[in-house]
């Protein structure tokens, strides 16, 4: 397109009006792509300790690092657990969701647009107060990303690593609760003219359930943290049991907010396969009532789970059978999203391009892990696999398969609409089956060694207990994991330049944000359509046959 | 920017609501806190029975719920144009919640000093100071945002038509108080 | 398309600020020095007042926007163009993208009448085995009631081989839901199998009832303890098979019925006006 051209001829100002007008900036665009950016550095930071943790466990005894290999280990997975979870997965969502809510409603911005800057500072500083502690003479915590008390009481845990882990959290957690507001306070009273909230595109949806989630879990994180704090730095008691404290609490506060936020973590990318499905199936969402019901469903059933990761304290016997009983539930809502995915499918005219790719792998390997998931929720289950690599191979399906699977097919389609440029097929497809094959490497036979009673966070193990070939197994796949990362950073970058202009609506997609520039403009849309349908631009684009025809 | 029209939900209504939610589940959990560790102290420690001096706490009760009625008032006054009579409810709001404040800095003066009762002490303090403690910074940030509100409606920014940041912050005012009487019931009813 | 721009050709946007950044800052900061040292925390509040202040101001009326010009006419968004008559076919020779897949089922009944002729002939397989390995016929009845009732496991071969009541009834109810449930399946699957001669039969018959089979086999041990010892394997296949052939003919035999056709109506719905 002619407009790619003429824009490299207007003059860039000079590199410090830019970087000003970065770090001041309220456009919930340039927001988004920071969230984004943000969370790709430090998903490569992560991926180093992931590397780290796999290469301690190739063989057994080794000792990477010597004499200190042991401690830190336990800063490794304590990092790489907590960086993963609050500076990846979240960010990178709320990121990608700061970028298209608007644009996909026909606002202008975002609510609250200093707000939504708040957030992304918060989010930056609380990452940097909690890699400060390496500066610290005790170096990173070594808690776990959960942290269980009484690890994060002062005798076990004297040096202020821990303390920079709770206030990075805390800290970060400010700009997560303001970016719930945020979204809130958009979808429910700033959509385009026509826009009711049946018809909102399926990705707003989940944010929208997505923020609910926010607001009602990471208060309870925030208000454990600071009871981690005030027991560390004011001698409080709540988790220390020598004076009538209790382990116990913080577990319970830790997973009221852990459960609903590995949901925090999935529900927008479900939105994100709603989205590319039926794009790239060129057919409309089979059954978006059942879909949204579904999403409110499991929002809501996911506030009442948490204790399913408990099981092994010794609750009560009538508390496990409701636990498990209510987390099965889950998997209702959940098959019934996988069925209607299916469903768009089915029939349809699919493209093969790399967003549809990474979503069909989504399907497959959510699928693993949500079968996994249906396992540990059976209390009896649980009890012979609870914290053995069974259960991290269990939510790395469902994080990397799912989440990161889906996030990798979001950004294949949207980066188009971002930057006005395609990224490299060939490239794509090169990062999706190092991924596909490297990932199933890794954590498939995590699941051989958990069965085989190999705990998780053990910094190494004896090599009688026939664990070494599937420890030899994942960290291969780790090794052919990592280039796959590497070609999609330089396929995002080198595309910013070179690839091949992606014009208005390259996709022939049917929501809002297509019929703007890529990239938008500042103010994204110079008139605000009035909406009809699901699917405004078909409306537009096949006015003899337009979907408010035949929309309830 | 024009007030949009009244039937349709205005994002700023929206985000304080929301904000208010996610208040409502730190308040929460640390109620839920606080119940969970309500169980008999040990002979010789403070305890909820006899350390908390309840006609101190009943009288800033009274002043704080005063303070809902009040600013209900100014509120009103503000819709109707009646400048002075806003200023002076909301004046009075502002002084009632002073007012509830010294009474908590009181009562803590008293725990720390006379019965021994600190934060490091026993659960009692842990819960307690931890709880009223973040109650009481919740109203410092209401007294702080009815000052800066009083101040704006004194230079005139705050007038019947751009009323809805008086609005919010008495939304938050009520959210407040709501609060304290769930935390008056449980730390100073159930606890006993 | 509403809601024209403004006369001027300018949109109102919030201007950018740095107050965002300095309160995240002195959050940190403040947080960071409540874990090392009361300077940082004084510094970091210290910011936290300078930023609340600086953003208060901007919320004020008249301060924190920017009239942003549009964009060069150059650089506006291609009109979406439409293009009638265009609508991509999903399949050559339909009238549009708008139909039900797949496009004809069998319908409620057929599913209820193969589950019924499927558990009908399946008893005949197993019986023939109890009767011809000498266990007798109630063998495999009280095997099968071990899915549902707990302790069956414990009984010893003798008992198993008697009649017994309860777990004939148990059984009985067992093999009806099951077989119930299996048609219905199969009347919803198997018009989803790709047209060619014989696909149906092929999957009702053999793939299907090999997928369940194979199942079974693996989850046995969990599920019906009892039947995991005494099964005999190449009986047990045969039934399955049975009932798979069976409910599949009886299935595919029967007329299909299109599916409804979607409507549209005329009228577009009446746009909610959100906003003014
Ligand atoms: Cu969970």
């Amino acid at each position: 397109m002619a407009t790619i051209e003429r824009e490299s001829h207007v003059e860039s100002p000079p590199w410090p009006a830019r970087v000003h007008d970065w770090l001041t900036t309220v456009d919930h665009k340039k927001l988004g792509i920071m969230y984004v950016a943000l969370a790709m550095g430090f998903l490569i930071i992560g991926g180093i300790e992931a590397l780290l943790i796999r290469w301690q466990l190739m063989w057994p005894e080794s000792r990477i690092f010597g004499q200190d290999t042991p401690t830190l280990f336990n800063q490794l997975f304590t990092l790489h657990g907590t960086t993963m979870v609050f500076l990846v997965g979240m960010p990178v969502l709320i990121g990608m969701a700061n970028y298209l809510v608007p644009l996909m409603i026909g606002a202008r911005d975002m609510a609250f647009p200093r707000l939504n800057a708040l957030g992304l500072w918060t989010t930056l500083f609380g990452g940097l107060v909690l890699y400060l502690s390496f500066l610290t003479p005790g170096g990173p915590p070594a808690i776990g990303w959960f942290a269980y008390a009484p690890l994060t009481g002062h005798t076990f845990a004297r040096d202020v690593g821990t303390d920079l882990w709770a206030m990075g959290l805390l800290v970060s957690g400010v700009g997560t609760i303001g970016a719930g507001v945020n979204f809130l306070a958009t979808i429910l009273a700033m959509r385009a003219p026509g826009m009711t909230l049946g018809k909102v595109p399926f990705f707003v949806w989940t944010i929208l359930w997505t923020s609910v989630q926010i607001l009602l879990a990471i208060p309870p994180l925030t208000a454990a943290l600071i009871m981690v704090v005030l027991d560390r730095q004011l001698g409080a008691h709540f988790f220390d049991a020598a004076n009538g404290g209790s382990p116990y609490l913080w577990q319970h506060l830790f997973w009221f907010f852990g459960h609903p936020e590995v949901y925090i973590l999935i529900l927008p990318v479900f939105g994100i396969i709603s989205e590319v499905i039926p794009v790239f199936s060129r057919k409309v969402l089979f059954g978006y009532e059942f879909m949204a019901a579904a999403t409110m469903g499991i929002a809501f059933i996911a506030m009442g789970v948490w204790a399913h990761h408990m099981y092994c304290v010794g609750l009560a016997r009538t508390v496990d059978i409701y636990f498990a009983a209510a987390s099965l539930l889950v998997s209702i809502p959940t098959g019934i999203k996988m069925f209607n995915w299916l469903a768009t499918m089915y029939g349809g005219r699919i493209r093969f391009t790399a967003p549809m790719l990474f979503a069909i792998g989504f399907l497959a390997m959510f699928l693993i892990g949500g079968l996994t998931g249906i396992m540990l929720a059976v209390a009896p289950v649980d009890f012979q696999v609870s914290d053995t690599y069974f259960v991290v191979g269990h939510f790395h399906f469902t994080l990397i398969g799912g989440t990161l699977f889906g996030v990798f097919a979001g950004i294949y389609y949207w980066y188009p609409k971002v930057t006005g440029r395609m990224l490299s097929e060939t490239l794509a497809r090169w990062q999706f089956w190092l991924l596909l094959v490297g990932f199933l490497l890794t954590f498939g036979p995590m699941h051989v060694s958990g069965v085989l009673g190999m705990p998780r966070r053990i910094y190494t193990y004896l090599p009688d207990r026939g664990w070494d070939v599937w420890n030899q197994i994942s960290t291969i796949g780790a090794l052919i994991q990592a280039p796959s990362y590497l070609i999609f950073v330089w396929n995002l970058m080198a595309s910013l330049r070179s690839g091949p202009p992606a014009g208005d609506d390259p996709w022939d997609a049917w929501t809002l944000e297509w019929a703007t520039t890529s990239p938008p403009p500042p103010y994204n849309f110079e008139e605000v359509p009035t909406v009809r349908s699901r699917r405004p631009l078909w409306d537009f684009k096949h006015p003899d046959d337009p979907d408010w025809k035949y929309e309830g | 920017m024009s007030e949009p029209p009244s039937e349709a939900l205005d994002p700023r209504k929206v985000g304080m609501l929301a904000f208010l939610v996610s208040e409502a589940a730190f308040f929460g959990t640390l109620i839920a806190t606080f119940l969970f560790f309500l169980r008999p102290i040990r002979s010789g420690e403070p305890n909820p029975r006899d350390a908390f001096d309840i006609p101190l706490v009943l009288l800033s009760t009274f002043c704080l719920l005063l303070s809902s009625a009040t600013i209900h008032q100014a509120h009103k006054s503000l819709l109707r144009g009646w400048r002075w009579a806003f200023l002076g409810w909301w004046a009075t709001t502002m002084v009632l919640g002073i007012i509830f404040l010294g009474g908590t800095a009181l009562e803590w003066s008293s725990l720390i000093q006379e019965k021994q009762l600190t934060i490091s002490r026993n659960l009692l303090g842990s819960c307690y100071f931890t709880l009223v403690g973040f109650h009481a910074a919740h109203v410092s940030v209401g007294v702080v945002m009815l000052a800066v509100v009083l101040l704006l409606a004194m230079r005139d920014v705050v007038t019947p038509q751009q009323s809805l940041g008086a609005e919010l912050v008495s939304w938050y005012w009520h959210f407040v108080d709501g609060v304290w009487v769930v935390v008056f019931a449980v730390v100073y009813v159930v606890a006993r | 398309m509403a809601e024209p721009s403004n006369p001027q050709g300018n949109v109102e946007l919030p201007a950018a600020t740095v107050w965002p950044l300095v309160l995240a800052a002195g959050l940190a900061l403040a947080g960071l020095g409540l874990a090392t040292s009361a300077l940082l925390s004084v510094v970091g509040l210290a910011l936290m007042v300078t930023a609340v202040v600086g953003w208060v101001a901007e919320l004020l009326p008249g301060r924190g926007h920017v009239a942003v010009p549009l964009a060069g006419v150059e650089r506006r968004p291609v009109p979406v163009k439409p293009l009638p008559g265009r609508v991509e076919q999903l399949r050559p020779g339909m009238p549009g993208h708008r139909f039900r897949l797949p496009e004809k089922v069998h319908p409620i009944s057929a599913g209820i009448r193969g589950g019924l002729v499927g558990g009908l002939l399946m008893p005949i397989p197993a019986l023939t085995y109890g009767i011809t390995s000498g266990h007798g016929p109630w063998l495999p009845i009280n095997l099968l009631a071990g899915l549902l009732l707990p302790r069956v496991e414990t009984q010893t071969l003798a008992e198993l081989e008697q009649f017994q009541w309860t777990l004939f009834l148990v059984a009985c109810g067992i093999h009806v839901v099951i077989s119930l449930t299996i048609g219905l399946l199969y009347g919803v699957l198997l018009p989803t199998v790709p047209a060619f001669p014989g696909a149906q039969l092929l999957a009702g018959g053999l793939i299907l009832p090999a997928m369940w089979t194979g199942a079974s086999y693996g989850l046995m041990g969990v599920l019906n303890p009892a039947l995991r010892e005494h099964v005999h394997w190449p009986w047990y296949v045969v039934s399955q098979l049975v009932f798979g052939v069976a409910a599949a003919i009886v299935v595919v035999r029967t007329e299909r019925v299109a599916v409804a056709p979607i409507v549209g109506r005329e009228l577009p719905p009446a746009p909610r006006e959100d906003r003014a």
